[in-house]
C-alpha cells in the first residue's frame, strides 16, 4: 500500500476514527469486564444474604422437619420461577432434609463450605456450601449461571453500547470538522488559481491560518518576482518597440528612394521591402499587445457592431484573399458587443489574418457572429492545417508558433497574433476555445463574449 | 460595355462606380449603404441587394463578386 498522502481529509478522518474507534472499543471491553466481575461479586453477596435467611428461618425448618422426617420439597414463589435460586437443607451424614422445588433428592455438591459450580437438571450452577448457623446440618444455595450472566448483561451493555454506536457519529463529526478546518486550504487554492500573468497581486496572507501563512508568504514571494519579470519584459518590448518604429519607417522611406535613383535588381528590392514590412508588422503587433494589455488598459468600452466590423476587417484583406482566391463568407446576424473598437479590431484582424495567412489558396474560410444563450459568439473558421490538439494550449504563449521554425514557410509571422487575441479576449472577459474545423480540416476559434459583462468598463 | 449603352438608375450607377472605383476591393454593404445615404437617398435593409441584382442583369455573369454577408466587389481583370 501506498504511503502518499492522497487527502489531508481522508487521512486525518480514517486515522482519528480508528484511534478512537480503538480507544472505545478497549474501554467498553475493560467496562464489560469490570461489569462482569462486579456482577459476579454482588451475586455472590445475594447468596450468602439467602444464607442469612436461611438461618434465620433454621427454627422452623427444624420444627417441620421433627413432624415430618421425610425430606420435603418447598414449592417456588409463582412470581419468581424464572429466577433459578434454589437450595437443600442437608444433614450432617449427607441426608437430605428439606430442598427447593427446583432442586434433586441429593445434595448436588460435597459439603465443604466455599463456591462451589454444579452441573445438575440441565444446567450449571454456582453453588454455595455453608454450615447452618447451629453447626448441625448444612444449607446448599444454587444459582444458575447463564441467568446471573443474562441478569449482569442486561445491567451492562446497555452501558457499554452508546460507546460503540458513537463511532460512525464521531466519524461523521470529524469528516465535518475537517471539512471547516481545512477551508482555508481551498479557499487559498481557489485565490492562487484567479491569478494569472495580468493579475499577480499577493496573496492576503494575513488573513489566513498560521499553518498556511509561510505558504502564502512563499507564493506571495514567487508572484512578486513574477510579476516584476513580467512588467519588465512588457516594458523592454514595448518600449524597444516604440523606439524601433522611425527607423522601420526610415528604412521604408530610404527604400523607395533607392528604387527611384539607382537601378538596383527587383528580386533584391522585394526582399528587402518584404523585410522590413515583416520588421514593422512585429513592432506593430508588439505596441498593439501592450495597448491591450488589460492592467494597463485606459480605454473607454462602447456598444460595438460585430458583423460590421467582420465586414470592414475582411475588406481590409481584400488583396490577401483575392491573391489566393479564398473563399470567404460571414454567416449569422448583426451582434453588439461591448467593448473597446481598437482591440476588438486587433482580435478580428489577427483571428482573420491568421486565417487568411494559413489556409491554402482556393481555400474556404467562414466566419460566424450569434447571440447565444452564454452570451455572444464570433467563430473563425479556416480550412487550413489546423493546430494539433495537443499544442492549442500554447499558441497563447507570445512568440509561440505551430511546430516552431518549421512553420509554414510562406506564412510570415512573428508569433504575437494570438496572444494580443488572447489578452482582448481577456479585456473583454471572453472566452477562447480552439476546435476542429467544420471543414476537412483547419482551426475553428471560437470566441464567446459572456452576456451582461462589461469588461472593465 | 464594349460600347453598348448602359441604363443605370442613379441609385445602380452610385453603387457600381463605388465598385468599379475600388476594383480589387471589397466593399462592405456597411460602406455602400453609407455611399448612398450620404448622396441622401433612404435605404432599407436589403437596398443594396436589390441594386445589385438589378445590376447584375445589365452587367456581364461574373463582374460583380458576391461575398456571402459581407459585400461585394468587381474582381480586378
Amino acid at each position: 500500500m501506498s504511503l502518499q498522502l492522497k487527502s489531508i481529509k481522508v487521512f486525518l478522518t480514517l486515522t482519528l476514527l480508528s484511534v478512537a474507534a480503538l480507544l472505545n472499543f478497549a474501554a467498553a471491553l475493560r467496562g464489560y469486564h469490570r461489569g462482569m466481575l462486579e456482577a459476579e461479586t454482588l451475586f455472590n453477596q445475594r447468596m450468602y444474604k439467602h444464607l442469612d435467611l436461611l438461618n434465620y428461618s433454621l427454627p422452623g425448618l427444624r420444627l417441620r422437619a421433627e413432624v415430618d422426617p421425610q425430606p420435603m420439597s418447598y414449592p417456588a414463589h409463582a412470581r419468581v420461577s424464572e429466577v433459578g435460586l434454589e437450595f437443600q437443607w442437608v444433614a450432617l451424614d449427607g441426608r437430605l432434609l428439606a430442598h427447593s422445588a427446583g432442586m434433586p433428592d441429593e445434595p448436588v455438591t460435597e459439603l465443604r463450605e466455599g463456591f462451589h459450580f454444579a452441573n445438575f437438571g440441565g444446567y450449571r450452577w454456582h453453588v454455595l456450601a455453608a454450615p447452618s448457623a447451629d453447626q448441625q446440618s448444612w444449607f446448599v444455595l444454587a444459582e444458575r449461571d447463564d441467568q446471573r450472566y443474562r441478569m449482569a448483561e442486561s445491567v451492562i451493555l446497555p452501558a457499554v453500547f452508546p460507546m460503540v454506536l458513537a463511532v460512525p457519529l464521531l466519524g461523521a463529526i470529524i469528516w465535518l470538522l475537517l471539512g471547516v478546518g481545512l477551508r482555508p486550504v481551498s479557499q487559498l487554492a481557489r485565490d492562487l488559481e484567479r491569478r494569472e500573468a495580468t493579475t499577480l497581486h499577493a496573496l492576503p496572507a494575513a488573513d489566513l491560518p498560521v499553518e498556511l501563512q509561510p505558504l502564502a508568504n512563499s507564493a506571495n514571494a514567487l508572484l512578486r518576482r513574477l510579476e516584476a519579470s513580467f512588467t519588465r519584459e512588457r516594458r523592454f518590448s514595448a518600449d524597444v518597440a516604440h523606439e524601433l518604429r522611425t527607423p522601420i519607417a526610415a528604412l521604408r522611406i530610404q527604400v523607395e528612394n533607392l528604387v527611384d535613383t539607382t537601378p538596383v535588381p527587383a528580386d533584391a528590392v522585394a526582399k528587402l521591402q518584404s523585410g522590413i514590412e515583416r520588421m514593422s508588422h512585429l513592432v506593430d503587433q508588439i505596441l498593439t499587445l501592450n495597448r491591450v494589455a488589460p492592467d494597463q488598459y485606459m480605454g473607454r468600452f462602447e456598444p460595438i457592431a460585430l458583423a460590421a466590423a467582420v465586414r470592414r476587417c475582411i475588406a481590409e484583406h481584400s488583396d490577401a484573399l483575392e491573391q489566393r482566391a479564398l473563399e470567404i463568407e460571414l454567416l449569422g446576424s448583426e451582434v453588439a458587443v461591448n467593448g473597446d473598437a481598437f482591440a476588438i479590431d486587433s482580435l478580428l484582424g489577427n483571428l482573420i489574418g491568421n486565417a487568411i495567412k494559413y489556409t491554402p489558396p482556393g481555400g474556404r474560410i467562414r466566419v460566424q457572429t450569434a447571440q447565444e444563450r452564454d452570451g455572444i459568439v464570433l467563430d473563425v473558421i479556416d480550412s487550413g492545417a489546423g493546430i494539433p490538439a495537443e499544442q492549442r494550449d500554447r499558441v497563447f504563449d507570445r512568440f509561440y508558433r505551430v511546430d516552431g521554425d518549421r512553420h509554414v514557410a510562406d506564412a510570415p509571422g512573428c508569433g504575437i497574433g494570438l496572444s494580443i487575441v488572447k489578452q482582448v479576449a481577456d479585456l473583454h472577459k471572453a472566452r477562447i476555445e480552439l476546435r476542429d474545423s467544420l471543414f476537412a480540416s483547419g482551426l475553428w476559434v471560437r470566441v464567446v463574449f459572456p452576456r451582461g459583462a462589461h469588461g472593465q468598463a | 460595355m464594349d460600347g453598348e449603352l448602359l441604363v443605370l438608375s442613379r441609385r445602380e450607377y452610385m453603387v457600381l462606380k463605388t465598385l468599379v472605383e475600388n476594383v480589387g476591393a471589397i466593399q462592405t454593404r456597411d460602406t455602400l449603404e453609407t455611399r448612398l445615404y450620404g448622396w441622401g437617398e433612404e435605404v432599407a435593409s436589403n437596398t443594396i441587394e436589390v441594386h445589385i441584382h438589378h445590376l447584375r442583369k445589365k452587367l456581364p455573369e461574373g463582374f460583380i463578386k458576391t461575398l456571402r454577408g459581407i459585400g461585394y466587389m468587381v474582381p480586378r481583370p
